[in-house]
């Protein structure tokens, strides 16, 4: 294992909360959690010494309204994914969702703070690297609106944080094969897994076997994937290299370059329905003229051309292969 | 020596302007700009350049394919030199410095991002910030944005039509262009935006029925400032103007350059690999004494290479979605 490449990619969580929450600022989101978690990388990168609280700083500057707008369209496809997921359960009947490198995301929060009934009906569970999984029950904990959502008894320290409706795992997804078994999970309810910028980051075999232990322990399974797809072009060959200057590797975009390709690797898996959409479309097809009118008066946007040829350049999967 | 060639030289070796300096260039450059007409006329030859978007590297790849910085060779730059790019500042001094040392060599017409608004926004406003310390030399060279031609005419009749982003509804003919008063911030709407902001579109069709003419022919910009315009507008105002083109720059084209319309506009694009990422080429087009079109393609300097001490060429960080 390489621990430099491994700090490289838990600090990628930085850049979804510093865009989230730059988003949210100018109110293309809405998050009543996110200053929690802004304010624990701040403080986390205090700790670090000058040089990070510095360039902390200069992370949660706000973005341009290129990166504001994806951030946005991002969300937007996953919340409709997971929302879709949810709309096909009963009343009453209870589901899981497991978060892959979750990060800092606060969706566990949102989903029970909107609706109480969720809190008996959605087991959550976020996988992430353990010094992540660290710091962010540090800040549940120290906050009693989460504490409370999440139904934390008490600050036990073992690692994680495992509750009634809430496990936080601190796992190596490089460990994850078929017969692994994730602490608290109930592989006879209908299970989501998001994968938003994760799966992306491991080696092919690596993710492979994820996949594989997915679709061995839950029978019901459907996945919610947000990747980068290098659309085998100049701008995908650019973020290679630029992503690569970083120390950021994501073979997937290589591997499945295209949306056919990330089609065929799911089928391949065994799922049954399958869909792929890039976010270029999601920008122009899945927004209600109410919603696009909004997004447009937000912030003024200088270039739909580079717009779109950046959210081409992403794209959304749902995989499931859920028993009717 | 002069204080411009003393700055040009500066620029050159990449090594910082200081404020008082900046303050004459601007000064200077503001005298040549105000007597200059909306639609500044331009002998051939010339090389037109598109959006410059303060890649300074690649400005000095462009004059070196375009044949030379001036007084070498002509030039013709339709606007957008600030924003998105590290060094708007560096490309805009040097651009208003040889355009004060050589008023004859080089044209400068606004772009939309020659604007307050949209520079505090894109970049601009925070580079001068960070280089200086103080908004005063973003002050300063907003004053010079004001001034800056709206259009230009290259080859007289017969010729080409030059503006950053399009046509306007409300412009017919170029004697509409000439009665604007180009002297204040870039407005929300109006033909001076419209001039600034609006983009040719294939999807906007084209009807016979004058009465339906604004309907199809215009198209709502997604922008949210100018207009969509579809092959009539253009066809009838080469016609009107007598010209055979209209060039202009506004819309980032993969291949640098792309012709519309039975080749009566042209997208010219100046930035290559756009933002450090968007991995497009980029292209000038020449205009000869014969009226002949000669585009010059070429690509983004490998940006691990070259660079100084005064302004080192580091790797600059583009932004995706992690």
């Amino acid at each position: 294992m390489n621990l430099r490449k491994d700090k490289v990619v838990q600090s990628t969580d930085g850049d979804a909360l510093s865009s989230k929450y730059s988003a949210v600022q100018k109110g293309y989101l809405q998050d009543e959690f996110i200053d929690l978690f802004v304010a624990g990388s701040k403080q986390a990168a205090a700790q670090q010494g000058p040089g990070s609280a510095r360039k902390v700083v200069a992370q949660f500057q706000p973005k341009l309204p290129l990166i504001n707008r994806g951030t946005f369209v991002r969300h937007h496809a996953i919340d409709v994914l997971v929302d879709r997921f949810l709309a096909a359960k009963k009343p009453g009947q209870r589901v899981q969702i497991i978060s892959l490198g979750a990060g800092s995301d606060t969706r566990p929060f949102s989903l029970w703070s909107s609706k109480p009934e969720n809190r008996d009906e959605i087991l959550y569970h976020e996988i992430d690297f353990a010094v992540s999984v660290e710091r962010k029950r540090d800040i549940i904990m120290q906050d009693s609106t989460l504490r409370e959502l999440v139904g934390a008894q008490e600050y036990d320290k073992t690692t994680g944080m495992h509750t009634q409706r809430y496990h936080l795992h601190g796992i190596d997804l490089r460990s994850i094969g078929p017969g692994f078994v994730l602490p608290g999970s109930d592989p006879s309810l209908a299970t989501l897994i998001i994968s938003e910028c994760c799966l992306c980051y491991l080696e092919p075999d690596q993710a492979k076997q994820v996949i594989f232990w997915i679709t061995s322990e839950f029978t019901n399974s459907t996945i919610v994937m947000y990747e980068p797809l290098s659309g085998q072009d100049q701008f995908g060959q650019v973020m290679i290299e630029n992503l690569a200057s970083r120390g950021i590797s994501i073979p997937s975009m290589t591997k499945f370059p295209s949306l056919e390709s990330q089609i065929e690797r799911f089928k391949a898996a065994g799922y049954t329905e399958v869909l792929a959409t890039s976010m270029d479309v999601i920008h122009d097809e899945w927004l209600s003229p109410e919603e696009q009118q909004r997004i447009h008066g937000l912030e003024f946007l200088d270039e739909r051309e580079e717009l779109l040829l950046l959210l081409k350049h992403y794209c959304v999967v749902w995989a499931s292969n859920l028993t009717k | 020596m002069t204080s411009i060639e003393e700055a040009i030289e500066l620029l050159h070796e990449c090594k910082h302007v200081p404020e008082p300096l900046v303050r004459q260039i601007c000064a200077k450059a503001q005298e040549i700009l105000v007597e200059e007409s909306n639609v500044q006329l331009v002998d051939t030859p010339v090389v037109i350049c598109g959006d410059i978007h303060g890649q300074f590297h690649d400005l000095l790849t462009l004059f070196a394919i375009g044949g030379g910085e001036p007084p070498n060779a002509a030039y013709l730059f339709l606007g957008d030199f600030v924003d998105r790019g590290f060094y708007s500042l560096e490309c805009f001094l040097l651009l208003i410095c040889l355009k004060v040392r050589y008023p004859d060599k080089i044209t400068l017409i606004r772009g939309n991002h020659e604007s307050r608004q949209i520079t505090t926004v894109y970049g601009f406003y925070d580079e001068c910030l960070r280089k200086y310390g103080s908004a005063s030399v973003w002050r300063l060279c907003c004053g010079v944005f004001d001034y800056l031609s709206l259009s230009a005419l290259v080859g007289g009749p017969g010729g080409v039509f030059c503006v950053h982003g399009g046509l306007s509804p409300t412009v017919k003919q170029l004697d509409h262009v000439r009665l604007i008063d180009r002297k204040q911030e870039v407005p929300h709407d109006g033909p001076m935006c419209d001039l600034l902001w609006s983009d040719p579109d294939d999807s906007v069709e084209d009807a016979d029925d004058e009465a339906m003419e604004l309907a199809t022919s215009w198209g709502v910009s997604p922008r949210g400032a100018g207009y969509l315009f579809g092959p009539n507008p253009v066809h009838e105002f080469n016609q009107i103007n007598n010209t055979t083109l209209i060039a202009r720059a506004h819309q980032l084209v993969m291949e640098g350059y792309k012709e519309m319309f039975d080749q009566s506009l042209v997208t010219v694009w100046s930035a290559p690999n756009y933002c450090y990422r968007c991995g497009n080429v980029a292209a000038v087009l020449e205009i000869t004494d014969s009226m002949e079109r000669q585009y010059k393609v070429f690509h983004a300097k490998d940006a691990d290479v070259g660079g100084n001490e005064g302004m080192p060429m580091k790797k600059p960080v583009a932004e995706y979605f992690l």
